[in-house]
C-alpha cells in the first residue's frame, strides 16, 4: 500500500515536470511580444532592446523557463500586463469561487448518477432501464451552453425562480446565513448545467459495472446462498461495482474544471472560467497560463487522491 | 416414465431428493432450445450421486435448475424436484430463496476464486447465511464459522476468518466454500465440478474431505463433473449424460463394471487410468452437438460405432438392463434382429 | 441480406446492429445531417452570408421572426437562420470528422507502439498522455486556438491534438491484451517481423473497438467545436457553425424575446450528438455482445 503510492508520488514528478513545460510553451508561443503592448512611439530601439534586455526576454528559452520555474515554485505567477496585477491575487480571489461550484457539480455527479446507474443495472432490459439509458444519452450530447441558456430562459425568464447569473444578490448585501443561502440559490443553476453530462457519465460507468458485476460467479454463490434480493445487490455487487467508479472521481475533475469555463461565463459566475475568458479576450496570456498550470496541477493531484482511494477500497491492492 | 422411478419403481423413504421429467429450455436470438429433457434421478439420505458429461450434457444445468438458479433466459418448463417430500416448483420464489437454498440445499463451484466475493472477508462471507435466515447473533455466527472451518481442515480459523479470499491457497478456497455451503447444515450439498480447477493433490484432499462429511455428518451430495476418474473415487450412483438427456443411470459398480450404454463404454474407454495405456486412448469421435443442432433419432448416433438406421430415425426409449437404465435402441427387447 | 462472411464475427454483429432500434435510429440521423451537409446549397434558395433588407429596402432585416420567407426568421445581421443551419451542418461534420481522423491517426500510432514495445518507450509515451490530459481539455483548445489566429483549420488541428490521449490508451491497453494471445505469441516464435505481427494479427483485432471510439470521439468533436465556436475561440463569423450562431443568445434581449435565433441551432447540435451517440453504442453492443 505504502509502496503504492510512493510509486505513484514518484509518477507523477516527470508528468508535473510536462506540465510546467507544456504552460510554459503555450505563454512563449502566444504571439506578441509582452513589452510590445507598452511600446511608446517615440521610444528608441536601443532603449527597447535594453529593456527586452533587462526583462530577460533575450535568453535562451531553457534559462528563461528556468527562471520563470523558480518563481512559480515560489508562488509567483507574474504579473498582467495591463494594470500590473498579481496574477496570484487575482486567482486567488477566483479560485474559490469555481471550487464552490466545481465541488457541488461534483457531489451532485455521483448523488444522482450512482443511484441512476445502479437502478439501470438492476432492472436491466426494462423500461426503467431504457429511459435512464436515453436520458444519460441526452445527457452527454446535450451542449453545456445550450442546456444552459435552456435552464435560464426556464427557470429565470419563464418561471422567475432562480436568479439568471452572478454568484450573489449586489443589492441585498447578505451577511452570515443568508448570505450562504443566496449564493446557494444563486448555485442552483450553474451546479445543474455544470453536472448534467458528467452525471450521465457517471451513471453510465455505474450502470456497465454493475451489469458487468451481477454476472460475476459470487453473485451466483450469494443468490445460492438464499440471500435477499438487496443484500445481494448492495452487499455483493454494489461494493463491487463501486470500486471502478472511484476512477471516475479522478476523471471528473479535468471534465469538471473544462465546463467551469462555460457554465460561468453563461451565468456569470466569478471563477477562474470567467476569468479566463476575459483573460483571452484581453490577451493575458500570464493568465491563461497561470490557470492551465494550476488546473493541471489540481487534477493530477485529484488523479492521485482517486487512486489511492481506490486502493484502499479495494482488499486486493490494499495488502 | 422409467427414468423418474427407481429399480423397484417406486419412490424410497431414504430418498432425500428426487428430480422427475425434469426439462429446461433456454430463449436465444435463434430462437427456443430445450437445454435439458425428461431428466429423473433420485438422491438417496448420506449417498454421493454423480452426475457425468461432457461440457454441454446438460449436467451444469440440472443443477442450477434444482437450485433455480439459471441465467435469465432459461426456465424450468416441466418436472419436478422434490426435497425432502416439497415440490421446490410449487413453492413461491420467495420461500425458495428463505427457507431452501443455503438452508437445505447449498452449492458449491468449480471456480473458488471468482465465486468468493473478493471484498468481503471469508467470515463475512460464510457467516451471511446464518445471519440472514437463522437470526442468530453476530458473535455466535462466528463461533460457528470458525468451529465449521476447522471441521473442512483449515488450519488456525481464527485467524483466517479475518482475511480475504486472495490471502488464502487455491484449496483453502474451496475449503472456504466447502465450509460455506455446510454452515447451516444442508440436507443436500450440490458440489458442481468443485475440483476441476485444482491441482491434483488438492483434488485428493478435497474429495477426501467431501467423503468424510457424508460421513460424519450424513450430507447427502449431488456432484457433477466430467471426470469418471472422480467419479470412480467419490460416488455410490452415477447419472451418464449425454445432450440433454440421462442416457445411463445405475450404481458405481455397476456402471463401471459393466457399462451398457455406448456412450458410457467410450467414455470408459477414453479413460486413461482404467485402460492403462498412455498415449493411445481410445476417444470417442466428433464433439457433443450443440443445443441448436442436436440430431434426430437418438442423439449420439452420429458418434456411435453401433449406430443403425433406426437410430437416425427414432428417439430411444428407456430400458432396464442388469442394474442399470440405458437409453438406446440396442437393449429393446422387442428389438428385431435384422435391424442390429 | 448478406454483406458479411455468414457467422463471421461482422456478420453477427451486423445483425445485432439491426436489430437494435436505437443504433438505427441513431445511424438514420447521423446520415440525415451528413445529408444536409452535402446538399446545403440545393435544400435552401438562399446564401449562408446573404443579407435581407427589410420591406422598404433600406434597413437590413435584423431580428426577424419566423415568416414564409424565412422559416426561422433571421439574425442579427438579417442572414436567415434556417440557412446559416444547413450550411452550419458543413462546418459541423467536416470539423468533427477531420478532427477524428487526425486523433485517431495519432492515437492509433502511440497507442500501438507504447502498447507493443513496452518498456521504456512506453513508460515516456504514457507519461506525455499523463501531461496532456491532466489539462482541461476546453483549457487547452482555448489556449491553441487564441495563441494560433482562429480559424477552422486550427480548430480541426486542436481537437485533434487534444483527443488522441483516449484513442492512445484504448489501442494500448487492446494490444497488450492481444499481444498475450496464442497465434501473436506463435507468430512471434516462428519469427514474424514486428512490421508483420502488427499488420496481420494486431490491426484486425483492435479495429472494432477502434471503430466505436472513433464514433464516440466525433460526438464529442462536435460539441467541442461547438463549444469553442460559442466561447468566440472556434469558427469565426461569417462562417456559420452551430456553436457561434449561440453567441448572441447570451444578450438577454434576444434570449428573452427572440427563441428562433439560438433554440434551433442548439437544438440540431443535440440531435446530431445524440444521433452519432446512438450509433456508437449500438456499434459497441454489436461488437461485444456480453453489455
Amino acid at each position: 500500500m505504502t509502496r503504492y503510492v510512493i510509486k505513484r508520488l514518484v509518477q507523477s514528478i516527470p508528468v508535473i515536470f510536462g506540465i510546467t513545460v507544456l504552460s510554459f510553451a503555450i505563454m512563449k508561443l502566444a504571439p506578441g511580444d509582452p513589452l510590445a503592448n507598452f511600446v511608446n512611439p517615440t521610444i528608441s530601439m536601443e532603449d527597447l532592446e535594453a529593456s527586452r534586455s533587462a526583462l530577460g526576454l533575450n535568453d535562451p528559452w531553457y534559462v528563461q523557463y528556468t527562471r520563470w520555474l523558480s518563481e512559480v515554485v515560489r508562488g509567483n505567477l507574474g504579473y498582467t500586463y495591463a494594470g500590473n496585477h498579481s496574477i496570484r491575487m487575482l486567482i486567488g480571489q477566483r479560485l474559490p469561487n469555481t471550487i464552490i461550484l466545481t465541488l457541488s457539480a461534483f457531489i451532485l455527479s455521483f448523488a444522482v448518477g450512482v443511484p441512476i446507474g445502479v437502478m439501470g443495472a438492476v432492472r436491466k432490459n426494462t423500461r426503467t432501464d431504457y429511459g435512464l439509458t436515453i436520458f444519460s444519452l441526452v445527457g452527454v450530447s446535450v451542449p453545456s451552453f445550450f442546456f444552459g441558456l435552456l435552464m435560464i430562459y426556464l427557470f429565470s425568464i419563464l418561471l422567475g425562480i432562480f436568479p439568471p447569473g452572478g454568484m450573489v444578490n449586489i443589492r441585498a448585501r447578505y451577511v452570515g446565513f443568508a448570505r450562504i443561502m443566496d449564493i446557494a440559490h444563486h448555485l442552483v443553476l450553474p451546479a445543474i448545467v455544470l453536472s448534467l453530462s458528467n452525471i450521465a457519465t457517471v451513471s453510465r460507468f455505474t450502470r456497465s459495472n454493475m451489469v458487468d458485476v451481477l454476472k460475476e460467479d459470487y453473485i451466483r454463490t450469494a443468490r445460492a446462498k438464499g440471500l435477499r434480493n438487496k443484500a445481494i445487490v448492495y452487499k455483493h455487487a454494489f461494493r463491487n461495482a463501486l470500486i471502478p467508479v472511484i476512477t471516475i472521481f479522478g476523471l471528473s475533475i479535468p471534465f469538471l474544471f473544462s465546463g467551469a469555463y462555460i457554465t460561468e461565463s453563461i451565468f456569470n459566475w466569478p471563477g477562474m472560467g470567467s476569468l479566463g475568458i476575459q483573460a483571452i479576450q484581453d490577451r493575458e496570456y500570464g493568465i491563461v497560463m497561470a490557470l492551465n498550470l494550476i488546473t493541471a496541477t489540481l487534477v493530477l493531484m485529484g488523479n492521485l487522491t482517486a487512486d489511492i482511494l481506490y486502493a484502499v477500497a479495494d482488499p486486493r491492492i490494499r495488502h | 416414465m422409467p427414468l423418474t422411478r427407481n429399480s423397484k419403481g417406486v419412490t424410497t423413504v431414504s430418498e432425500i431428493l428426487r428430480v422427475s421429467g425434469l426439462t429446461v429450455e433456454f430463449s436465444t436470438e435463434d430462437g427456443t432450445f430445450s437445454a435439458i429433457e425428461d431428466v429423473g434421478f433420485g438422491l438417496e439420505q448420506g449417498k454421493t450421486l454423480a452426475i457425468v458429461g461432457e461440457s454441454g450434457s446438460g449436467k451444469s444445468v440440472t443443477s442450477l435448475a434444482i437450485m433455480q438458479l439459471l441465467a435469465e433466459n432459461g426456465r424450468i418448463t416441466a418436472g419436478e424436484i422434490v426435497l425432502d417430500g416439497e415440490n421446490l416448483l410449487d413453492l413461491p420464489p420467495n420461500d425458495i430463496q428463505h427457507r431452501i437454498l443455503g438452508q437445505q440445499i447449498s452449492m458449491i463451484f468449480q471456480e473458488p476464486m471468482t465465486a468468493l466475493n473478493p471484498i468481503l472477508t471469508v467470515g463475512d462471507q460464510i457467516t451471511e447465511v446464518l445471519l440472514e435466515h437463522q437470526g442468530i447473533a453476530k458473535k455466535a455466527a462466528y463461533e460457528r464459522a470458525i468451529e465449521v472451518l476447522r471441521e473442512v481442515g483449515i488450519p488456525s480459523p481464527e485467524k483466517r476468518i479475518r482475511q480475504y479470499p486472495h490471502e488464502l491457497s487455491g484449496g483453502m478456497r474451496q475449503r472456504v466454500m466447502i465450509a460455506m455451503g455446510l454452515v447451516s447444515e444442508p440436507k443436500v450439498m450440490i458440489a458442481d465440478e468443485p475440483t476441476t480447477a485444482l491441482d491434483v493433490t488438492i483434488e485428493a484432499q478435497i474429495l477426501d474431505l467431501l467423503d468424510r462429511l457424508k460421513r460424519e455428518f450424513g450430507t447427502s451430495i449431488l456432484f457433477v463433473t466430467h471426470d469418471l476418474n472422480v467419479v470412480a473415487d467419490i460416488a455410490d450412483d452415477v447419472i451418464v449424460m449425454y445432450a440433454g438427456q440421462i442416457v445411463e443411470r445405475g450404481s458405481v459398480l455397476d456402471v463401471f463394471e459393466q457399462p451398457k450404454h455406448p456412450y458410457t463404454q467410450g467414455l470408459l474407454g477414453a479413460m486413461p487410468s482404467l485402460t492403462g495405456v498412455e498415449g493411445d486412448l481410445p476417444t470417442i469421435p466428433g464433439v457433443v452437438p450443440s443445443i441448436a443442432n442436436r440430431p434426430s433419432g437418438c442423439r449420439f448416433h452420429n458418434r456411435c460405432p453401433f449406430a443403425h438406421p433406426r437410430c437416425t430415425a427414432e428417439a430411444p426409449a428407456v430400458y432396464r438392463v442388469g442394474g442399470q437404465d440405458v437409453r438406446c435402441h440396442l437393449f429393446d427387447p422387442h428389438r428385431s434382429e435384422e435391424s442390429q | 441480406m448478406q454483406i458479411f462472411q455468414k457467422n463471421s464475427f461482422y456478420d453477427l454483429a451486423y445483425r445485432r446492429f439491426m436489430r437494435n432500434r436505437l443504433a438505427i435510429i441513431g445511424a438514420a440521423i447521423t446520415l440525415a445531417f451528413v445529408f444536409i451537409a452535402v446538399f446545403a446549397p440545393v435544400l435552401t434558395p438562399y446564401g449562408p452570408s446573404e443579407f435581407f433588407f427589410s420591406a422598404d429596402g433600406t434597413t437590413y432585416s435584423r431580428y426577424a421572426a419566423p415568416s414564409g420567407a424565412h422559416l426561422l426568421g433571421t439574425d442579427a445581421l438579417g442572414r436567415d437562420v434556417l440557412t446559416r443551419i444547413l450550411y452550419g451542418a458543413r462546418v459541423t461534420i467536416l470539423v468533427a470528422f477531420s478532427a477524428v481522423l487526425i486523433s485517431t491517426v495519432i492515437g492509433t500510432i502511440v497507442g500501438l507502439v507504447a502498447g507493443y514495445f513496452g518498456g521504456i518507450v512506453d513508460g515516456v509515451l504514457m507519461r506525455i498522455v499523463d501531461v496532456v490530459i491532466s489539462f482541461p481539455v476546453l483549457f487547452l483548445l482555448i489556449s491553441i486556438s487564441t495563441i494560433l489566429t482562429p480559424s477552422v483549420w486550427i480548430v480541426v488541428f486542436a481537437i485533434g491534438f487534444v483527443r488522441w490521449t483516449n484513442t492512445a490508451r484504448l489501442v494500448r491497453g487492446e494490444v497488450l491484451r492481444i499481444k498475450e494471445l496464442d497465434f501473436v505469441s506463435a507468430a512471434r516464435g516462428v519469427g514474424s517481423t514486428s512490421t508483420k505481427i502488427i499488420l496481420r494479427h494486431i490491426i484486425p483485432n483492435i479495429l472494432a473497438p477502434v471503430m466505436v471510439q472513433i464514433t464516440i470521439g466525433t460526438a464529442q468533436a462536435v460539441l467541442m467545436e461547438a463549444s469553442l465556436s460559442f466561447l468566440g475561440v472556434g469558427v469565426q463569423q461569417p462562417t456559420p457553425s452551430w456553436g457561434n450562431m449561440l453567441i448572441d443568445a447570451q444578450r438577454s434581449l434576444v434570449l428573452r424575446e427572440m427563441p428562433w435565433i439560438w433554440i434551433p441551432p442548439g437544438t440540431v447540435t443535440l440531435l446530431l450528438v445524440l444521433g452519432i451517440y446512438f450509433l456508437g453504442d449500438g456499434l459497441r453492443d454489436a461488437f461485444d455482445p456480453k453489455q
